[in-house]
């Protein structure tokens, strides 16, 4: 089981079983929630268990999708897009050690002029 | 003739707080604090603005957290978009890149905090890691952004 939260501990979550390889994700709802760009692992939603939800609230970014984050600090939690039964979680709202790997990166198309990727890994134009 | 300075619109991703800067923007830093990666749900990038080149056009839903001590972040209550800190006492305003709108011709000049950093992602654009704050950073006056244990003890 790993743990998570904002940071002012206004969410926090556990996650159990296994978890997605993080995806970082460029576009510019991305970019505008998270600051820089976000990247995100990803669990049923039925393994993802809430267990303080004081701070948490849900924006309709878009027709498909919603996003989680702390209406106390700020902090970019969630993703979830409709009839999917999955919940990304950002990677860096993880208590500690994730042992996660990031696998790629998407919407590459979006991405901010400041800063280059050069891990290596795949850079997908859309997702 | 007098020429039209450079400005960089800025927004939060349901536009109910935007804001420009006038000037060229300075280089970026980004930080890998427990913070930081918190908040952004990844780390974060921060491009250092003096108040006097800020200005502000509409900020209906913006929001505080005060994360410690005169440390003051600036987000979007409505989409929760990460915007901007006010730190007590210094002119200069760490807004976040991804803010942005358009290009911000700015590049990374080095990346701080990586004693901190998440075990998922690697840093390899090259550009130099401070596993602190760099105090050798221009405006080494934001080395006390981070407190140290004492201060979060209280």
């Amino acid at each position: 089981m790993k743990t998570g939260s904002c940071e002012c501990g206004g969410v926090t979550y556990e996650v159990t079983g296994e978890m997605r390889p993080s995806v970082a994700c460029h576009c510019t709802q991305c970019r505008k929630t998270s600051g820089h760009y976000w990247s995100a692992t990803q669990v049923p939603a039925d393994r993802l268990k809430l267990t303080k939800d004081k701070g948490l609230k849900w924006f309709r970014s878009s027709e498909w999708a919603r996003r989680g984050f702390c209406d106390l600090c700020g902090s970019s939690m969630f993703w979830e897009k409709d009839g999917e039964g999955t919940t990304s979680i950002g990677s860096g709202t993880l208590d500690g050690e994730t042992g996660l790997n990031t696998e790629k990166h998407i919407c590459m198309a979006d991405k901010g002029d400041y800063y280059k990727i050069k891990d290596g890994l795949p850079q997908l134009e859309k997702w | 003739m007098s020429v039209k300075p450079t400005t960089h619109s800025a927004s939060c991703a349901c536009k109910g707080v935007m804001f420009e800067v006038t000037g060229p923007l300075n280089d970026t830093v980004t930080c890998h604090c427990d913070e930081c990666r918190k908040t952004s749900g990844h780390y974060a990038a921060y491009i250092i603005v003096p108040s006097t080149k800020m200005e502000m056009l509409r900020f209906e839903t913006l929001a505080w957290y005060e994360s410690m001590d005169g440390v003051n972040k600036g987000f979007c209550a409505d989409c929760g978009s990460s915007l901007f800190w006010n730190l007590k006492g210094r002119d200069g305003w760490p807004v976040c890149a991804g803010a942005f709108d358009g290009p911000t011709d700015s590049k990374i000049n080095y990346h701080c905090f990586t004693s901190e950093k998440g075990d998922y992602y690697d840093i390899s654009d090259g550009r130099p890691q401070a596993p602190q704050f760099d105090v050798g950073f221009t405006t080494s006056s934001y080395a006390s952004k981070k407190p140290t244990n004492t201060d979060k003890e209280k």
